[in-house]
């Protein structure tokens, strides 16, 4: 898969740099109202400046469950002001979600087939399948000249809990491994989620593992807690590294280099985790290789019944990055697929291209 | 206490014991290190086996040196006996977790996709079949045209076997191995009971091994009727129920000369169903067999195991040149009992029998005392009736209460049987337990209070683990720390000495709650609990007898032994335990305090009937 005209963007300069085109362009902007404070933290910021027009178009999700928690009232009072609707998914299933956009984003490349498209998504109160997928559907979908961009709003993570995970909370999000592979190297995400990082290494029991995390944190004292928190799984790594989740290119390029040279030896099997930059980072590395034997997991999050959803505050930095489509037929006919997983074939396809670009 | 661990001091390098795991080795270190212990041996036979093991028990260790490549090179001459025999011949098919997470997921036990798994299941055999059979051509025909000679003859029966119409195209095994890997990655997965594309790869497991065996046997001037193949399944703990219905239906349907040998956790082969309906697969020895492999940590093949990884590790150090065992390693004291350390800690010139005799007397009850007035005189009684029944509690009672204020270190955990105990006969925690050890060897003399110190920063470790164990971590975490804390309570909290130790048995009704259970499986599973053999291979009953782990009574400073016998019980009626506290697995920490709380656990010395509702 082709990852061209990868950057990172500020808001700041975004704004500034494209007020002038604003006029000339589609813009789809896709954001969740959730429980989390930071739900609307990015909208709130950009919505005098992306309002709702002809030319740009708001998508506002909202979760099917724990409508009363946190900051949802407010967040949805905030959309619902804006005149914007709310399209409820449940947060774990990410078909329904993914086929709206795709309805939504044909329809634009069919309305508007000479105009520039950007798509926005603020994936910082996502849940991981949500933003993973939307970015395959998106960047799959949008031509060479169009441009998705991804927001993510920093977040206070103060004495968060979350729940453990087993075998059947695993699965492929994307790659394909190899039968008998000769070595295996297990590639962990680390955050704060310390009961279910420790779940996941003691069920995949790794042969060669290695593991990375967001260094500079969103606040200075997270990198403590990190390594901290998962000081066994440091112990048992054959190294780590730390990759900034400010600048997704270079994050995605730092992984990438990683899971080449170990790729050399035999499978990597990728099982992100942490900040979300992240997460995605490593969850599209097996795409952007395209070939056998290199897949990321994915580990669902359990519901906690007992306790609301984590609350998270904003922190106040929102970090992004673009890319360009790879459609490149430019007034090829929209597919919808409803899947958002590619077939077996399509991979295969997709691994004979070998025409990757950072 | 002098001990070979002195010679380490000081140096640099890399610490032997960092690798744990036998998937992380290659060949030549992996039989290097194996020791074949009683049930390894025992594995050569023509029965289907589940081998159930703990994790870090030795299962891929075990399977992998069934394998032919790996048996070839073994010296034991036990061993040698079925090398040469050529009777065995293994192929080693790991199952890892995201071959099977690639596999269509249609519902949620792979139900309706049977048929993509034999397909898959087979690619990855014929693969590991290919691999024996490449090393097997090379050392039957020394001569090298007699042996490109046959291999031409193979490759061409294989391939026409399995990959009609192209059986030209194959130079080498690997030519088919790769074509086996193209074939799989192209097939588009189908559903049950729609057109299969592949008849060979797609029937019965081992169905394309089996087609091509006897012109395999012939070229390979084998005779078939005389010989078995060891297919060993490792990881077999992510298939699917369904999938396992595909095993039972080999196993049931009579496969020989195929062998199946398949590891996985105590209670994760859960179905016996087979693929026709109505028809299962019957265990002790009709169909199939249970076996447990994990070791007892008081046997001689654990003392064995240990001491044989001890020295090949120290040996690459390149510091001993003499064999080395973990006595000699780590030194001992006296008969290396608990009443050793226990003297050598208070000293010996104060910590005489009679001087342990009257300490215990002072701590039991005035009752026990003034019984113990009726057998003063008989020695035989006064060793059963007091010394042996009350010295282990009263030197853990004693000991904790000297070393609270933290002035000063204790001694007793240490010595080469109190690792054996700690390590509870699994090759990985020995391991770890020696990379601890080896690291404060370097550092300075490894005495008893130092071992005592890493055991018990070692036991603080691995208990908290617990919580981090996938599924029912958690729960498992909230009920060693319940039981932990009811049993140390019972030893230290008070202020008279009772008989105690590490053994209870668990409420029919807690039993029966598939949480409660699905927590106490898992924690056998971890080596965090154990049970007799006949759980272990069965199911947990209220006859089980559990045994809290070594490592946990260490953690709260527990006699490790038996102990009276107790009952974990919930104060709940049966009806509310079974079937509506505790409906699901507790996913935080906080909702299992919760789920715990309303529980109410607490152990019993006479089962309670229920009291409250």
């Amino acid at each position: 898969m082709r990852f061209e005209r990868l950057r990172a963007e500020t808001l700041e300069n975004w704004i500034d740099s494209t007020s002038v085109a604003m006029r000339h362009k589609r813009r789809l902007v896709i954001a969740v109202s959730g429980y989390e404070e930071r739900s609307s933290y990015w909208s709130k910021r950009v919505m005098r400046d992306l309002k709702p027009s002809d030319t740009t178009q708001w998508l506002v999700a909202g979760f099917t469950d724990r409508k009363e928690d946190g900051s949802r009232p407010e967040n949805d009072r905030f959309y619902l002001d804006a005149g914007l609707n709310i399209l409820e998914f449940p947060s774990d299933e990410e078909s329904g979600i993914c086929e709206t956009v795709s309805v939504t984003l044909a329809g634009m490349l069919r309305r508007a087939p000479r105009s520039d498209i950007e798509v926005h998504i603020d994936y910082s109160s996502m849940p991981r399948s949500w933003y993973c997928s939307l970015f395959r559907k998106c960047h799959t979908l949008l031509r060479q000249r169009d441009t998705l961009f991804m927001w993510y709003v920093g977040g206070i993570y103060d004495g968060a809990e979350f729940p453990t995970a087993g075998v059947s909370d695993i699965s492929l999000f994307c790659g394909q491994p190899t039968i008998n592979p000769r070595v295996r190297t297990h590639i962990f995400g680390l955050g704060f989620d310390r009961i279910r990082a420790s779940a996941i290494f003691r069920v995949l029991d790794p042969q060669k593992l290695v593991c990375f995390y967001g260094d500079p944190g969103v606040r200075h004292d997270y990198v403590d807690r990190v390594r901290s928190d998962n000081r066994d799984l440091l112990a048992a790594a054959q190294f780590d590294f730390a990759a900034s989740i400010g600048n997704f290119p270079e994050a995605f390029s730092k992984i990438a280099d990683v899971v080449r040279d170990f790729s050399r030896l035999g499978d990597v099997i990728l099982v992100p985790d942490g900040p979300k930059p992240l997460v995605l980072a490593s969850s599209l590395a097996p795409e952007f290789f395209g070939r056998r034997g290199i897949v990321s997991l994915h580990v669902k999050r359990r519901k906690d019944h007992l306790s609301h959803g984590q609350n998270i505050q904003a922190s106040g930095s929102i970090y992004g990055f673009s890319i360009a489509g790879v459609e490149s037929n430019q007034d090829a006919e929209i597919q919808l697929v409803a899947s958002s997983h590619p077939s077996r074939s399509s991979f295969e396809q997709s691994a004979t291209e070998d025409r990757h670009t950072v | 206490m002098e001990s070979l661990s002195n010679r380490i001091h000081g140096t640099t390098g890399s610490n032997p014991f960092r690798e744990v795991q036998a998937k992380t080795f290659g060949d030549d270190k992996l039989v290097t290190e194996f020791y074949p212990t009683t049930s390894y041996l025992s594995l050569f036979n023509e029965q289907h086996e589940i081998l159930l093991g703990s994790r870090g028990s030795g299962k891929t260790a075990i399977l992998r040196m069934l394998s032919y490549s790996c048996l070839k090179r073994i010296t034991d001459s036990r061993v040698r006996k079925f090398a040469d025999q050529h009777r065995y011949f293994g192929f080693y098919i790991p199952l890892h977790l995201e071959f099977m997470a690639s596999l269509p997921q249609d519902s949620f036990d792979g139900t309706g996709n049977t048929e993509f798994f034999q397909f898959a299941f087979n690619c990855a055999a014929a693969k590991a079949f290919l691999t024996e059979i490449q090393t097997l051509t090379q050392d039957t025909f020394k001569n090298s045209h007699e042996r490109l000679k046959r291999e031409a003859v193979l490759i061409e029966r294989i391939s026409a076997m399995w990959l009609l119409g192209k059986a030209s195209k194959f130079a080498t095994f690997e030519d088919i191995a790769d074509e086996v890997d193209r074939m799989y990655y192209q097939q588009q997965p189908w559903k049950d009971g729609t057109t299969i594309p592949i008849p060979l790869f797609a029937k019965h497991l081992f169905a394309p091994i089996m087609a091509v065996l006897p012109q395999v046997c012939r070229e390979l001037n084998i005779d078939i009727n005389k010989t078995h193949w060891l297919a060993c399944v490792d990881e077999a703990e992510f298939i699917k129920p369904a999938y396992l219905r595909c095993f039972n239906s080999f196993m049931r349907s009579e496969k020989r000369p195929i062998v199946l040998k398949l590891a996985t956790q105590p209670y994760k082969y859960t179905i016996l169903d087979t693929l026709i309906p109505g028809i299962v697969a019957e265990s002790n020895g009709n169909d199939f067999n249970f076996r447990s492999i994990d070791l007892a940590w008081n046997s001689e093949d654990f003392r064995s195991l240990a001491d044989h990884i001890l020295d090949r590790r120290l040996n690459r150090t390149g510091f001993f040149d003499e064999p080395v065992r973990l006595e000699e390693f780590v030194g001992k004291i006296g008969d290396d009992d608990p009443k050793d350390y226990f003297r050598a800690d208070i000293g010996d010139d104060i910590a005489s029998d009679q001087w342990i005799l009257d300490g215990i007397l002072k701590e039991l009850s005035a009752e026990r005392r003034a019984r113990f007035e009726n057998i003063r005189d008989n020695p035989d009684r006064v060793s059963s009736d007091y010394f042996k029944k009350f010295s282990p509690v009263f030197y853990m009672r004693y000991l904790k209460r000297e070393t609270a204020p933290g002035n000063r270190k204790a001694g007793l955990f240490a010595g080469p049987e109190l690792i054996r105990r700690i390590a509870d006969g699994n090759p990985r925690r020995f391991i770890l337990i020696m990379h601890d050890m080896f690291e404060q060897a370097r550092a300075s003399k490894l005495g008893p209070k130092n071992q005592h110190e890493i055991i018990e920063l070692f036991a603080e470790r691995e208990f908290e683990r617990a919580a981090g164990l996938p599924e029912y971590g958690i729960l498992l975490d909230g009920i060693l720390k319940a039981v932990g804390t009811l049993l140390e309570s019972r030893v230290h909290g008070k202020r008279e000495m009772i008989e105690a130790g590490i053994n209870f048995e668990i409420q029919p009704a807690l039993l029966s709650n598939p949480v409660v259970r699905g927590a106490l499986e898992l924690g056998i599973g971890y080596s965090f609990l154990f049970v007799d053999q006949r759980s272990l291979l069965g199911r947990l009953t209220q006859d089980t007898e559990f045994r809290l782990a070594h490592v946990v009574a260490a953690k709260y400073w527990l006699p490790m032994r038996r102990g009276t016998s107790l009952v974990l019980q919930s104060r709940h009626a049966k009806e509310l335990i079974s079937q509506k506290l505790l409906n699901r697995a507790p996913s935080t920490s906080k909702e299992c305090s919760t789920a715990l709380g309303v529980l109410q656990l607490d152990l019993f010395e006479q089962p309670e009937k229920e009291t409250r509702t």
